[in-house]
Parts: C-alpha cells; sequence; structure tokens
C-alpha cells in the first residue's frame, strides 16, 4: 500500500503514470472507461461514473470510484496489467456465465491475476455496476460461507464480504468483487484476504437495497428464512432464485427492482415497478399464465399443484406467494409484503 | 420462440412442462419422436479413491487405469486398445470435444484419451481438439464427448447435451428460455452419428451452478462416467449431482431452473433416454459417497 497513485483521467485523453505505466482511456462522451495498466504499489481505477446508490435509484454522474490492489501480498506477485472486459466481451471471457452480470446493471469487468511460484494463483475479478443496489444483488445471489470484516468498522445491515475454501466474495458500494485462489491453503486464505482489505479500503458502505430490508421478518406462522433474500431485476436470476416460469411472466428488467426470501417452505417475490401501470401489466401476465383460476384484481389467491399460491398488489408494487402451506398463511403473507411496500413507498424513497 | 406455450412451475408440478413444449413444436418437424418408443441404456461408472490427491492433483497412473476399465466395460471388449478400436478407426479424424469454462474437462483426462487412441493404432494427427464452432465437428468424423460433470445456471446441468452448444454457430439461442432445445445440436447435419463415447469427467465435479466455480460446492467425487446414450450419461449425471446438493444442505436442494433439456433430449429429439427405469448403471471401483 505504498506509493499511492491516483490516475486523472479527461475527456478524450491518455494518461500514463506509475513504475510501469498506467493507461486510462477516457470515451467521448465523457464517462470514463479506463482500462488501468499499473506497476506501482497501489492503483486507483476510474470505474463507471455513477451516483451514489440508494433505493430505486438510477445511475448518474458522480466522482470516479477507486480500488487499490497491492502489487504484492504474502509472496503472491501481480503478474499482468488489468484486463478489461465490457458488456459484448463477457461471453467470450465466461461463456454462459456472463448473463447473470448483464441480468443486473452491468458496466465493465477489470481481471487482475496474483502469481506464486509454489502456492498458485489468485484471479481477482471487478465487477463495477451502476448502482450498489446491483453489486448487493450479485452477492445476495448465495448468501453461504463464513461472512468476514474487511474494515475495522463493519457496517450495519448483513455481511458485506463471504469466504470459502478459498472464494471471497464481497460487495463495496458498485463493486462485487470475486478473489479466488486456485489452491487452498492458509497462506492463500491471508493473502486473499488481504487482497479483499486493500480493495474495500477508503470505500463507501451504501446500505442494501430497501427493498430488501423491508421484507417482513414473519407473517402468520411463516419466519423469513435468514440468508433466503435474493435483491434481482431479470427473471433469469429470479430462476435461479426460484423457477416461475421458462419466460418472463413477471415484467422483470432493469428498471424493476425484485426480492425473492424464503418463509418457512412458502415463496415470496416482491416486487417494485418502474409505475402502477407496469405493475398491473404484469400482474396481469403472471395471473393469466400461472394462476388463471383467479380472478382479475388487486388479490387473489388459489390451491395449486403445490400448495397456496397468490397475489397482492398496491400502486408500482406487487407481492406473489408460491407454496404456502394453507390458506391463511398465504393471505397473511401477501398482505404483510403489500403492507411494507405501501410504507416503502410512503417514505418516498 | 414467441410461439411456445409459457412453460412455468405448475407444469413441473403436473408432468406437463414437456407436452407444453413439444406439442407446440410440432411444425418443426419433432412431433413424430413425441412418440415415444421403448428403450435401454447402460451407464458405466469407474471410480478409484486414489485418483486425486488430497490438494486435489490428479493421480496419472490411476486415472489410465480408471480410464482403461471405463472404456472395456462401455464396449465389451477384453483390453482398451480393442475397446477404442471398436468405437473408432485408422480412418477416422477423432475429435476430443473437451469444456473449457466454468468447471473445465481435467488436462490429464484429454491427454489420457489422446495417448490411448495413438495406442490404439489411431494417427496422432488424425485426433484433434474439436471445441468450438461448427466447423470443429465438420472436420472430424468421429467426436469423443468429454464434458466435465457440472450444474449450471441457466440450463439445471451443464454437462453432457451443453457441450456442443458452440456447434450449433448460435449458442446464445439457446440460452435463457431456450435451453430445453440443446438436444436439437446434436441432431445437425455436421453433428448427428458422430458421437462414439460420451465420457464424463466426475473427478471433481461442481453441484452447484455457479455461474462461475465456487469450490464450497466442488467435490473430490473421483469418478469417470461413460457411455453412449448421452440422455443416460446426463440422467445419471443429474442424479449425482442432485443427491451430492441435497446432502450438503440437509434437505431438497433442487437444481434450479429445472433441468428441462435433459427431458426434452429424451421426448423430443429422442437422443436417448432420461428414464432411470430405462438405465443399467455399471458401477465399479470405490463406493463410498457414490451417491447413485
Amino acid at each position: 500500500m505504498q506509493n499511492p497513485a491516483r490516475i486523472q483521467a479527461y475527456d478524450g485523453m491518455v494518461a500514463s503514470v506509475g513504475t510501469m505505466g498506467a493507461r486510462a482511456i477516457v470515451t467521448g462522451a465523457g464517462a470514463v472507461i479506463a482500462a488501468v495498466v499499473l506497476g506501482g504499489a497501489t492503483i486507483a481505477l476510474p470505474g463507471p461514473a455513477v451516483a451514489p446508490s440508494g433505493e430505486g435509484t438510477m445511475p448518474h454522474a458522480r466522482p470516479a470510484p477507486t480500488v487499490h490492489l497491492p502489487e504484492t501480498v504474502d509472496g503472491w506477485s501481480r503478474r499482468a496489467p488489468l484486463r478489461r472486459i465490457e458488456a459484448a466481451g463477457m461471453f467470450d471471457y465466461m461463456d454462459g456465465a456472463g448473463e447473470l452480470y448483464l441480468a443486473y446493471r452491468f458496466d465493465h469487468l477489470d481481471v487482475a491475476e496474483y502469481e506464486s511460484p509454489e502456492q498458485g494463483e489468485i484471479l481477482v475479478e471487478l465487477y463495477w455496476m451502476q448502482t450498489s443496489d446491483d453489486a448487493y444483488g450479485l452477492l445476495s445471489g448465495d448468501w453461504g460461507g463464513e461472512p468476514v470484516a474487511l474494515k475495522e468498522t463493519v457496517p450495519a445491515a448483513g455481511p458485506r464480504a463471504l469466504y470459502g475454501a478459498g472464494l471471497l466474495r464481497l460487495w463495496s458500494d458498485d463493486l462485487y468483487a470475486r478473489v479466488l485462489a486456485t489452491r487452498e491453503s492458509e497462506a492463500a486464505s491471508r493473502a486473499v484476504l488481504a487482497i479483499g482489505r486493500a480493495m474495500v479500503t477508503g470505500r463507501r458502505d451504501p446500505p442494501p437495497p430497501r427493498l430488501a430490508t423491508s421484507l417482513p421478518q414473519t407473517a402468520a406462522e411463516l419466519t423469513l428464512r435468514p440468508g433466503s433474500v435474493c435483491f434481482l431485476r431479470s427473471h433469469l436470476v429470479l430462476n435461479s432464485a426460484y423457477f416461475v416460469s421458462q419466460r418472463d411472466i413477471l415484467g422483470l428488467g432493469p428498471s424493476v427492482e425484485a426480492v425473492a426470501a424464503r418463509y418457512g417452505n412458502a415463496r415470496l417475490v416482491l416486487v417494485r415497478y418502474p409505475d402502477a401501470r407496469a405493475a398491473r401489466l404484469a400482474l396481469e401476465s403472471f395471473r393469466t399464465a400461472y394462476l388463471p383460476e383467479t380472478q382479475a384484481g388487486a388479490s387473489s389467491l388459489a390451491k395449486i399443484e403445490d400448495g397456496w399460491a397468490g397475489f397482492g398488489l398496491s400502486g408500482r408494487g406487487l407481492a406473489v406467494v408460491f407454496e404456502a402451506p394453507d390458506r391463511t398463511a398465504t393471505a397473511s403473507l401477501i398482505a404483510a409484503a403489500v403492507q411494507a411496500i405501501e410504507t416503502l413507498e410512503a417514505s418516498h424513497e | 420462440m414467441s410461439d411456445r406455450r409459457v412453460v412455468t412451475r405448475r407444469d413441473f408440478m403436473r408432468g406437463t412442462a414437456g407436452a407444453a413444449v413439444g406439442v407446440s413444436l410440432g411444425h418443426l418437424g419433432w412431433a413424430g419422436q413425441a412418440v415415444r418408443e421403448p428403450r435401454s441404456a447402460s451407464v458405466i461408472l469407474v471410480r478409484d479413491q486414489r485418483a486425486l490427491s488430497a490438494s486435489h492433483d490428479v493421480d496419472v497412473p490411476v486415472l489410465k487405469q480408471m480410464l482403461g476399465e471405463t472404456v472395456t466395460r462401455v464396449t465389451g471388449k477384453a483390453t482398451p486398445r480393442e475397446a477404442w478400436r471398436s468405437m473408432v478407426t485408422a480412418e477416422d479424424t477423432v475429435g476430443l470435444v473437451a469444456t473449457p469454462h466454468l468447471n473445465p474437462t481435467h488436462e490429464e483426462v484429454i491427454a489420457e484419451v489422446r495417448a490411448a487412441l495413438v495406442d490404439a493404432g489411431i494417427p496422432a494427427d488424425r485426433i484433434r481438439l474439436a471445441q468450438g464452432g461448427p466447423e470443429k465437428a465438420e472436420a472430424c468424423t468421429a467426436l469423443i464427448s468429454l464434458p466435465a460433470l457440472k450444474a449450471h445456471w441457466l440450463t439445471g446441468i451443464g454437462t453432457v447435451l451443453k457441450n456442443y452448444i458452440r456447434y450449433s454457430g448460435h449458442p446464445s439461442r439457446y440460452h435463457d428460455e431456450n435451453n430445453d432445445r440443446l438436444g436439437e445440436i446434436w441432431l445437425l447435419p455436421h453433428v448427428k452419428g458422430k458421437t462414439r463415447l460420451v465420457l464424463v469427467d466426475a473427478l471433481r465435479p461442481l453441484c452447484d451452478k455457479g455461474p462461475q466455480p465456487d469450490p464450497r460446492y466442488m467435490w473430490d467425487y473421483k469418478g469417470l462416467i461413460a457411455g453412449t446414450d448421452p440422455v443416460a450419461v446426463e440422467a445419471v449425471c443429474l442424479k449425482i449431482i442432485t443427491a451430492k446438493r441435497e446432502a450438503m444442505r440437509g434437505e431438497p436442494w433442487p437444481l434450479s431452473p429445472p433441468p428441462l433439456c435433459v427431458q426434452m433430449a429424451d421426448k423430443r429429439y429422442g437422443l436417448g433416454t432420461c428414464r432411470m427405469d430405462e438405465i443399467t448403471i455399471n458401477r465399479f471401483g470405490w463406493t463410498e459417497g457414490v451417491l447413485i
């Protein structure tokens, strides 16, 4: 962490700094899409120009975020310049896996590799998202692993970094990162965590998406399962968390916020659309495809093949419940979820 | 694909997912295969506790033994050399179709298959790595499919059927809601009938869907799974993945999305059988943690 170097990038310019050279390329539109190639001990990496993320915010201009990657860590050395992968290159980089990141509001990916002659490699992937919510969403796809504190003062509201078997996953503002040691060992674990600490140092810790933290804790006899909340925007991610339909019958997309959560064996999908009309259209699409035995309206439920299912609509919010054990539990969970979203809306978040 | 009915969770609950998709595809010419004849298939599972070290390195001599046992069991021949010769000839151009992403096929597996083919009399210059676009398959007269065992976040399972996705020339057309069509790639003219062996690298599978490898969900299974019916081999792989997931969580942990492509490869495309009551699994070697 010596010799911190910050790259000043200007529209249309290429700047080079650092002992082995650094390069920042700026688009004509003024958005920094820099590829940084630094040989110094620390780099500052211009990223997407976006706003501090908050509940439902759309990206807008803000100072470029930075991340610090050490040159060496406990015998591992960074062996090559950062590689920049834009959205169009994600398929080549990771086959079908790229679709997960594109299912959120993805900006670009930077990849760094560390190597140690005796201890294998460490792969660092920095997924720059357009908002903090999107980065949180990527972490929320799997809350497994051991929560680790990468800062002395741990931000509230759940873990921000999870470690297991040589893999560290972290959410830091608009950054979602994976740091993976190819050979797990105590030394590799220390190095992975050191890289993680360096990355989050000095970065902001916005709260999780409000929709994700507004979920009811209980409804009737149902209790929210810890570690079951997944924030998403795409039906591909929803289907990965809980399969509903091959096609997008809930009208999800980049401008939509949704959470999937588990209450016992029941499932709740809570969606907030850009406006009430979009919510009504989505409900009709869902009802027609999935619950045609129900009547059109703001709320209904039915017993189907795998338990009770139902929905509740309020303004631009839609709550859908699956696999609930009985009518009472279904109605209670729908009501509690609708109440949660109405409270959220009333707070003008 | 706007002409297709929406397949929902409820179709799976009712057992009508296949019908929902298959019937509406009748105009594409697959309807004849919707009427299914009884089938049978044999799948070979060979495991050896010594196949991987504690640090997951492959023991090549052990792997070589496992490979020999696998191909002799698949073909019923007395020796590995005879087994390979029954599958390919010296006149063939043999393509080895390994998986490069997510949970890549071990290099040692590819190397040992190549060495065994050379030992069986296939000229080295007629053996090539054939993963890639359609031209890779077109250039070969015989294919040995060498995927590694893994789940996949878009298709549920991403082992056998998905291994040929690039042969379509349009991989993205088979992602998302269209993954049920993966089986049709095996019927493309430059692919159909060329696969002589499906050999799954199950040395260290990945039981969660990713989309990127997470070592928490990898385990040393130390196995090879093989057969000539790609759907049957995939169905056995699916059983192992599913059993491992349940064992890890201590409760049902179904793959999501469900692997519709496996059912469709059977019912719609007639590539083989996914019905476990039609599949004979022959197990050899290490039995601990066999999961099936």
